[in-house]
C-alpha cells in the first residue's frame, strides 16, 4: 500500500509556495496516478487555504510604540553615572537629616511629651526651634561622612 | 552627545525603522497578542540598542533581528504558559479578542471570522516547533527559509513541521466543518 502522506506534506507546502523543483515534479507525477490525494488537494485548498494568513500587510505600531523605545534607551546614556546614584541619595538624606536633626531636649520631648493636650482642641504637635548645634569641632563633611557610613 | 554616540543613534534609528514592522511581525505572531508582542518588539530593539553601545553589531542586522524577536517572544509565551496552565485556552481567546466578530457582519465575514477563530484555537494545541513555525510562516509571512534561519535550524526539518503543521490544522478544520455539518 502506498504512503500518501508525504505527498500531502507536499501538498501543504505548495499551498505556501514552498516547494522546491525536485518536489514539485515528485508531487506533480503523483498527483496524476492519485485520486485520493487529488481530492485531498482540493479539500485543503477550500480549508487551511481559505483561512486569512494574518499579517501580510504592513504591521500597524501601536500607539507611542516609538516614543516609549526612546524613552527605554534614554536611560542606557547615562549608565555610566549610575554608580553614583546611591552615594547622590544617600548625601541627599544626609544633608536632610543634619536639618531635621533634633536636639538632646527636643529628642527627649519626641519620645513622650512633644504632643502636648491643648485642652478641648484636640492634640497639638508642638515643634520649637532649637539653639544652634554646639560647636563639635568637627566639620560638615565628617558628619555627613557618619551618617553615609550609617547609610 | 558625542560623535561616536550620534552615529550610534543614527544607525540605531535606522535599523529601527527598516525593521520594525517585520520585529513587530514576528513577535505579535507568535505571542498572538498586540501588547505583548510590541512589548517583545520592544526588548529586541533594546538588545540592538545594547550591542551597538557595546560596539557589538551583529554581521546581518535583519537575520539577527529576526532571531532575537522570534526568541524573545518565544521566551514570553512560556513564560506567560507557566504562569497559566490553560495556555491553549489562553491563545485561543486571545485570537477570539483580537479578532473580535461583530454581531451583525455579512454572512461570508462572520464565517471567514469563524474559520479565524477555529484555526487559532487548533494553533494553539500544536506543539510548540510546529506553532513556532506555523505562526512565523503563515501570520507573521516569512519564507520558510528565512524560518529556518531565524530559528537556527535546517531548511528541511522546518519545512517537515511546517507541513505537519499545515495537515494537523486542516485535519481540525475539516473535523469542524463535519461537525456543524
Amino acid at each position: 500500500m502506498k504512503n500518501h502522506e508525504p505527498f500531502r506534506e507536499l501538498l501543504a507546502l505548495r499551498l505556501y509556495g514552498e516547494l522546491d523543483d525536485a518536489e514539485a515534479r515528485a508531487l506533480a507525477a503523483h498527483l496524476a496516478g492519485c485520486d485520493a490525494c487529488a481530492r485531498f488537494a482540493d479539500e485543503l485548498e477550500h480549508g487551511l487555504g481559505a483561512a486569512p494568513r494574518g499579517e501580510t500587510g504592513a504591521a500597524e505600531l501601536p500607539d507611542g510604540w516609538r516614543e516609549r523605545l526612546d524613552d527605554a534607551i534614554r536611560p542606557a546614556a547615562a549608565s555610566r553615572w549610575r554608580w553614583a546614584a546611591p552615594f547622590a541619595a544617600g548625601l541627599a538624606a544626609g544633608v536632610l537629616l543634619m536639618g531635621l536633626r533634633p536636639e538632646p531636649e527636643r529628642e527627649q520631648r519626641a519620645s513622650g511629651s512633644s504632643l502636648v493636650t491643648n485642652a478641648g482642641a484636640g492634640p497639638e504637635l508642638v515643634l520649637r526651634p532649637g539653639p544652634p548645634p554646639p560647636a563639635s569641632g568637627r566639620g560638615t563633611y565628617a558628619r555627613l561622612g557618619d551618617l553615609l557610613g550609617e547609610l | 552627545m558625542t560623535q561616536a554616540a550620534g552615529s550610534q543613534r543614527a544607525a540605531f534609528d535606522a535599523l529601527v525603522a527598516e525593521h520594525q514592522e517585520t520585529v513587530l511581525r514576528i513577535c505579535r505572531s507568535i505571542l498572538r497578542d498586540d501588547h505583548l508582542g510590541a512589548d517583545a518588539a520592544q526588548e529586541t530593539f533594546l538588545r540592538l540598542w545594547r550591542r551597538l553601545r557595546e560596539r557589538r553589531a551583529p554581521g546581518s542586522h535583519g537575520a539577527w533581528l529576526r532571531r532575537v524577536a522570534a526568541t524573545t517572544a518565544i521566551d514570553a509565551a512560556r513564560s506567560r504558559r507557566t504562569r497559566s496552565d490553560a495556555h491553549a485556552t489562553e491563545l485561543a481567546e486571545g485570537a477570539r479578542g483580537e479578532r473580535h466578530v461583530e454581531p451583525r457582519l455579512p454572512e461570508e465575514d462572520a464565517a471567514l471570522a469563524e474559520l479565524e477563530q477555529r484555526l487559532a484555537s487548533a494553533v494553539a494545541r500544536l506543539p510548540e516547533g510546529q506553532r513556532t513555525v506555523f505562526a512565523l510562516r503563515h501570520s507573521a509571512g516569512l519564507p520558510l527559509a528565512e524560518v529556518a534561519e531565524t530559528l537556527g535550524v535546517a531548511l528541511p526539518t522546518v519545512k517537515t513541521q511546517f507541513a505537519r503543521a499545515c495537515l494537523r490544522l486542516q485535519d481540525a478544520l475539516s473535523t469542524y466543518r463535519s461537525d456543524s455539518a
